[in-house]
């Protein structure tokens, strides 16, 4: 099985250079497939992909974070060979690209600009993978499958057949066709008991957790005590967001059956709640990785790539996702069904709503969470998904699959009348 | 379970929200367009008398007449900006005011807003709604003609009149029972049904929603609404609700292409009953009503019935099939994450619409049976629904059904199906699926059989909304002044009121400390410029370590990221502390804002050497001016109890040449404080610094040990004490100008005074304009003079950093002389309180340099005018 990676490069721009820069995202986002800088649709293990230009921010005592570049991608395999490919796809205006941001070499050949994006590889807090190890390449068969046998279905007279005698017909039908005969063999993924040795992890974790806080009270009692003067001390920012700054973001939105967030906020100041943030993460990162792969990330199953990022030496953190649906039904999606998850993670930023005990308030109050979500969203310069994805939400995927792996194995005829129901 | 308990204001609720009015079947909707925004109150106030409230129960026939109001229309009334920018975006933008919108509503093709009749981007402007009810034809004639009279004479127009016509047996024109699915609310309806018991805040607003929190709705300051109109908010905070009792009315004209449905249905099925049949599983209901899931092969004769879930019933989608019209518009129990349980009731409840909508033309075929509307052919009228309804929440609501629902062409797993009835179409849309056993059945390329021929969103006010309305405006804040609504209204919690309680202390205790001024004199005497050094050693130190500013030139701005957001937010802010604490006529600044005194002066230019002769100090002469003494905000206090940091402001006068702002002429202001530095460094601390005292805990900004700032705490608290006398005291910009091209200055007003005032203890509210009326008693003329000192180097003397103090040599340029005078008089106190001093009453040579200048120039401008507003007076030009 190949797993998805989360490729992560984040470049500080020259100061004078965002405008340009822009203008060159702005070429990249009439088409960013086929563009001439960096044609995602080439590379053929990509996902989703985006390049986002972080503006500058605004720090205390005048400081600020500069300009920053973004390129994140989620493909499949390993990362080191996937940037050999990105640079020789790039080519002549990836070079011109990369010119704007800082510390790029003169002249620089293919090996210079590999090890410019090697060095500027950022480490990904949590990645969330909607089903691990479900490569482009099969994404792509299944979709070919499905249509296929959708249109075969259509076409046909089936009325008096058994259930039984339509699937072995539709075998038979996939056996013949050279194009989806891969299909016959079940699909690589992860071991069957991955998931029980995730739930085992994560009780083990939580016992342990709690073992600690009990023998340790003291600690325990102090960190509950600082954990609610955070709280109490951390000014909700309350913002609506501004007309134009959501009319910037909408114009991008809705036009297909995916839509993209990418969001970034300041964590709040203090180690207390850096290290919160960084456990959250990290129980996060294990929870997608052992439990969360196989199609629902809590109970939400609409997510197909996610990824928390700090940057700017533990002052900042960034959430790119790709999901499925308006950006109000995924808010709503949240709200309901995972919000002390988002609590967790998020109320460790400034200006969350109100949080109690960090799991409970926060993002249950809907409409100051819907406020802080657009508040903190910003453009996405440049976002590409595969063109195998195209009208296919996770749920389309998962059922894809499942027609797949319907056409291995043996059924009975309930389970037959079952698997066709899922056309 | 939705709460049972809450009390609906039934008097104030127009009488359309809780009742269909099925007993007055006539009714006609009548686009309007207001003329004169004063005879448009008028007439609002005439008609609303007409409006009958929800208290006044179920229509015994007779006619009923409601009204609702576009944000243009609200806006063409003149209502409050506060309250303009409390309603929901979708509203503001209106039905057809974005792209995105068009898109997730399916108004594509010969929907899109370009081609509507009304309502669209080249349609006239709607202003309102005029909703006319009756139960006979004469009685809309005789209403109509008579509200046609009335409106003409108001001067507004009716843009459009939107006839319904009733159709037999309750159905729309496809031939379908409609209307039998509502949603009841909690309180009001007798029904027990959990399916369709909805709490009344998801349609009314004012109340608990779903989520058992208030809904966003507008707001006003009590100044906005001096009698009292509207009801108060129920949480903590004493804002008039203007939303209260109201609801958003979404309207959509949807022609129906009764021809093409049934002769497309010819086409595909081979016989009648196939043809009903198919027809009933794309709306999901028999044309009697009968759902599908009760009798799925053929109608029982049972009729209409809303008592059935999803997920138990029919989970498969075999009965009713999954993309099928009501199962769409109405999950009921089948949303995940946990189908057929409480929870999924518990979704499904935050996404229901209230329907008022109403048929519109005539039948294709009188008996509305299938064959006979197949036979009737195209006759090529229009005909259709008027697709009313009512909810709280546009987005989460109504927009929520037409794009994750409806238009929705993977819905519930599916792949490129949308509503087959009433949704959009295009490639990869246009297909419905009949699940079946052992195959599904599939139709493709289906025409669109609804299109979108005009639509708006409206606001139904409450009665005592449309008497505020009808009221004449107190438009005190402009569309940048007024303040925005926050995203939720903040709970006065009770560690919130200690930390004002807390803040009190603070300053009582600091009242106290300014008592002991002989301690305070000898202290300064030894310990304030040393202190002073160490504390800008430390600043400056991190400014060297981190080259801060050191790519700069001389004279150079830097415009700090997302600086003008920050500054319309603290104008926000500011405008929201003046409409909340000030009543009429009373309204002082919001910062720098008791007066001692305003004095005529005079303002001399001193024999300069030639490269400083510059601007206003282009050559030695004499100007008038006027100079004000005040003392800090926010609001007016005892001397002795303020924060200790006095003001000044020089207006000159009779300055030739273009000034940078236009609203005064030949002015040139000054303005400093008797401090070298500023409270906040930027303009980012200030917007903080600003919301804290808007809560009521300014000591907070500087002790917040999360975001703390002591070093200011300390450079404050080494200048701010008691003062003898504002004449004794030296006054710094803090900030810095122009002086001509690429040089920066700073200036000081240096006291030559050489006596001492002692503060008299106990001291008396005013002991300050005393100590003024006693020197100028005393002496003829009081004498500052104007030093400057220029920016050396941008590291260690910032344009953009206001807590820095340069050390550059201060060079004296001007002299101010104030002889004595009158000055403690009515006249001048009411003139001080209408004078605008703003540093950007300047000369080009002078621009104010720095975020914090920048920011003041919209700040002073738009809060001076909110001032003025509450105060009735106009903008004083000396």
């Amino acid at each position: 099985m190949k797993a998805q990676a989360a490729l992560n490069v984040v470049m500080e721009v020259r100061p004078g250079h965002e405008a340009t820069l822009r203008s060159l995202l702005e070429r990249m986002r009439q088409d960013p497939g086929g563009n001439d800088i960096l044609p995602f649709e080439r590379l053929d293990t990509v996902h989703f992909a985006r390049w986002v230009l972080l503006p500058e921010a605004h720090r205390r005592a005048r400081r600020h974070c500069p300009a920053q570049l973004v390129l994140t991608a989620n493909l499949d395999g390993e990362l080191d060979g996937h940037l050999a490919e990105l640079v020789d796809v790039g080519g002549e205006g990836l070079r011109e690209l990369l010119g704007h941001c800082r510390d790029f070499p003169e002249d620089a050949g293919d090996e210079q600009i590999r090890r410019y994006l090697a060095d500027n590889q950022h480490r990904v807090g949590a990645f969330y993978v909607n089903t691990l190890g479900r490569s482009l390449a099969q994404v792509r068969l299944e979709a070919r499958l499905h249509d296929t046998l959708q249109r075969h279905l259509d076409d046909g007279e089936w009325g008096k057949r058994s259930a039984t005698a339509i699937r072995q017909a539709l075998i038979d039908f996939v056996a013949a066709d050279d194009d989806l005969r891969d299909a016959l063999t079940p699909a690589n993924g992860p071991g069957r008991w991955r998931w029980l040795q995730g739930w085992l992890l994560l009780g083990g974790i939580a016992l342990i957790g709690l073992i600690l806080a009990v023998l340790l009270w003291p600690l325990t009692l102090l960190a509950l005590v600082l954990l609610r003067l955070h709280e109490l001390g951390n000014a909700p920012h309350n913002r609506r967001p501004r007309d134009e700054h959501v009319r910037v973001l909408e114009a991008d939105e809705d036009r297909g059956v995916h839509n993209q967030l990418s969001a970034v906020g300041y964590i709040q100041p203090g180690p207390f709640r850096r290290v919160l943030l960084h456990i959250a993460l990290w129980l996060l990162q294990l929870a997608v990785s052992w439990v969360f792969y196989r199609g629902k990330l809590a109970e939400i199953d609409t997510i197909h790539f996610a990824r928390w990022v700090i940057i700017d030496q533990g002052s900042r953190v960034y959430f790119f996702s790709n999901f499925d649906g308006s950006p109000e039904s995924y808010q709503d999606d949240f709200i309901e069904r995972v919000a002390f998850g988002l609590n967790l993670v998020f109320s460790n930023g400034l200006g969350w709503p109100r949080t109690n005990f960090l799991v409970f308030g926060g993002a249950n109050d809907e409409q100051a969470f819907k406020a802080y979500y657009r508040d903190h969203q910003i453009p996405t310069a440049v976002w590409y998904h595969a063109p195998a994805y195209t009208g296919l939400t996770a749920v389309n995927l998962a059922n894809n699959a499942a027609i797949r792996a319907g056409l291995s194995g043996s059924m009975d005829e309930a389970q037959c009348r079952a698997w066709l129901q899922r056309f | 379970m939705p709460a049972l308990n809450t009390q609906l204001e039934l008097d104030d609720i127009q009488g359309i929200v809780l009742s269909g009015y099925g007993e007055l079947p006539q009714a006609s909707f009548l686009m309007l367009a207001f003329g004169d925004p004063e005879a448009a109150r008028r007439w609002l106030g005439k008609t609303l008398e007409r409006i009958d409230s929800a208290a006044a129960g179920r229509p015994q026939g007779g006619s009923r007449l409601h009204l609702a109001f576009t944000w243009p229309g609200l806006e063409h009334l003149e209502l409050s900006w506060q309250a303009l920018k409390g309603f929901s975006r979708e509203f503001r933008e209106g039905q057809a005011g974005s792209p995105r919108r068009s898109r997730i509503l399916g108004d594509d093709g010969d929907s899109a807003p370009e081609r509507w009749r009304w309502g669209g981007p080249h349609s006239r402007a709607i202003h309102a709604l005029l909703m006319c009810y009756a139960a006979t034809t004469e009685a809309l004639e005789t209403l109509l003609a008579e509200q046609r009279q009335i409106l003409t004479e108001a001067g507004i127009e009716v843009v459009e009149t939107l006839a319904s016509q009733p159709l037999p047996g309750g159905r729309e024109h496809f031939g379908f029972r409609d209307g039998i699915s509502q949603p009841k609310l909690a309180g009001v309806s007798a029904s027990q049904d959990k399916r369709h018991l909805v709490t009344p805040g998801e349609f009314i607003l004012g109340y608990p929603n779903a989520r058992d929190q208030y809904t966003m709705r507008p707001l006003v300051d009590p100044i906005e609404d001096p009698d009292g109109l509207l009801p108060e908010v129920i949480q903590d905070s004493d804002l008039r609700d203007l939303g209260r009792n109201g609801s958003y009315l979404v309207f959509r004209q949807l022609s129906q292409d009764v021809h093409g449905f049934w002769s497309w249905l010819d086409e595909v099925a081979p016989n009648p009953e196939a043809r009903q049949a198919l027809a009933a599983k794309m709306v999901g209901r028999w044309p009697d009503g009968e759902p599908l899931v009760k009798a799925p092969r053929r109608p029982a004769g049972d009729g209409a019935d809303n008592d059935f879930g999803y997920h138990h019933e029919d989970a498969e989608g075999l009965r009713c099939p999954f993309g099928a019209h009501i199962r769409r518009t109405n999950p009921r129990d089948m949303l995940p994450p946990k189908p057929g349980t409480d929870d999924s009731l518990e979704i499904n409840r935050r996404h229901r619409l209230l329907r008022r909508g109403r048929a519109y033309g005539p039948p294709l075929a009188e008996s509305l049976a299938p064959d006979d509307l197949l036979s009737a052919g195209d006759d090529g009228q229009e005909r259709g629904l008027l697709f009313l309804c009512l909810n709280a929440d546009i987005s989460r609501q109504f927009e929520f059904v037409q794009q994750t629902w409806v238009n929705n062409a993977n819905f519930a797993g599916l792949h490129v199906d949308n509503d087959p009835l009433i949704g959009a179409r295009g490639e990869g849309r246009a297909t419905f699926t009949v699940q079946n056993e052992p195959l599904r059945r599939r139709y493709h390329d289906l025409p669109r059989f609804v299109q979108v021929r005009g639509g708006a969103y409206f606001f139904l006010p409450g009665l005592r909304a449309l008497r505020y309305l009808a009221a004449s405006p107190h438009r005190l804040t402009n569309g940048v002044s007024a303040p925005t609504a926050p995203a939720t209204l903040l709970p006065d919690t009770w560690w919130l009121q200690a930390a004002r309680k807390f803040n009190t202390a603070m300053e009582v205790g600091i009242g106290i400390t300014r008592r002991f001024t002989r301690l305070r004199n000898v202290f300064d005497r030894a310990f304030q410029q040393p202190a002073s050094d160490a504390v800008q050693a430390i600043i400056l130190r991190r400014r060297r370590k981190h080259a801060i500013d050191a790519d700069l030139a001389i004279a150079e701005e830097r415009q700090l990221a997302g600086e003008e957001d920050v500054t319309q937010r603290i104008t926000e802010l500011m405008s929201a502390f003046l409409l909340r604490t000030y009543r009429h006529g009373t309204a002082e600044r919001a910062g720098n804002t008791k007066t001692y005194g305003l004095l005529t002066a005079e303002f001399e230019v001193l024999e300069l050497p030639d490269d400083l002769r510059c601007g206003l100090f282009r050559e030695p002469r004499r100007f008038d001016a006027w100079v004000r003494f005040g003392g800090p905000g926010p609001r007016v206090t005892p001397d002795i109890r303020n924060n200790g940091v006095l003001s000044l402001g020089v207006k000159v006068t009779g300055v030739p040449g273009e000034m940078l702002l236009d609203d005064e002429e030949h002015t040139q202001d000054f303005s400093a404080i008797s401090a070298p530095t500023f409270t906040t460094p930027d303009v980012y601390e200030n917007a903080k610094l600003q919301r804290l005292i808007g809560a009521g805990l300014p000591v907070w900004y500087f002790l917040n040990p999360f975001d703390s700032h002591y070093l200011d705490m300390l450079l404050q608290g080494l200048y701010a004490k008691a003062h003898g006398s504002p004449f004794e005291v030296s006054y710094w910009s803090c900030v810095p100008y122009l002086y001509g091209k690429g040089r920066a200055f700073k200036y000081r007003f240096v006291p030559l005074l050489e006596s001492q005032s002692q503060v008299p203890l106990p001291a008396p509210d005013n002991y300050l304009r005393l100590a003024m009326l006693r020197t100028l008693a005393k002496v003829e003329e009081v004498v500052f003079e104007m030093r400057i000192q220029f920016q050396e180097d941008p590291v260690t003397m910032p344009i953009e950093d206001a807590s820095v103090i340069w050390t550059s040599p201060e060079i004296p340029v001007a002299r101010l002389r104030i002889p004595r005078q009158e000055f403690a008089i009515a006249e001048r106190d009411r003139l001080a309180r209408e004078l605008t001093i703003n540093p950007w009453h300047a000369l080009p040579e002078h621009r104010p340099l720095g975020n914090q200048n920048r920011a003041r120039k919209q700040i002073y401008y738009e809060t001076s005018r909110v001032r003025q507003r509450i105060n009735g007076e106009e903008h004083f030009k000396p």
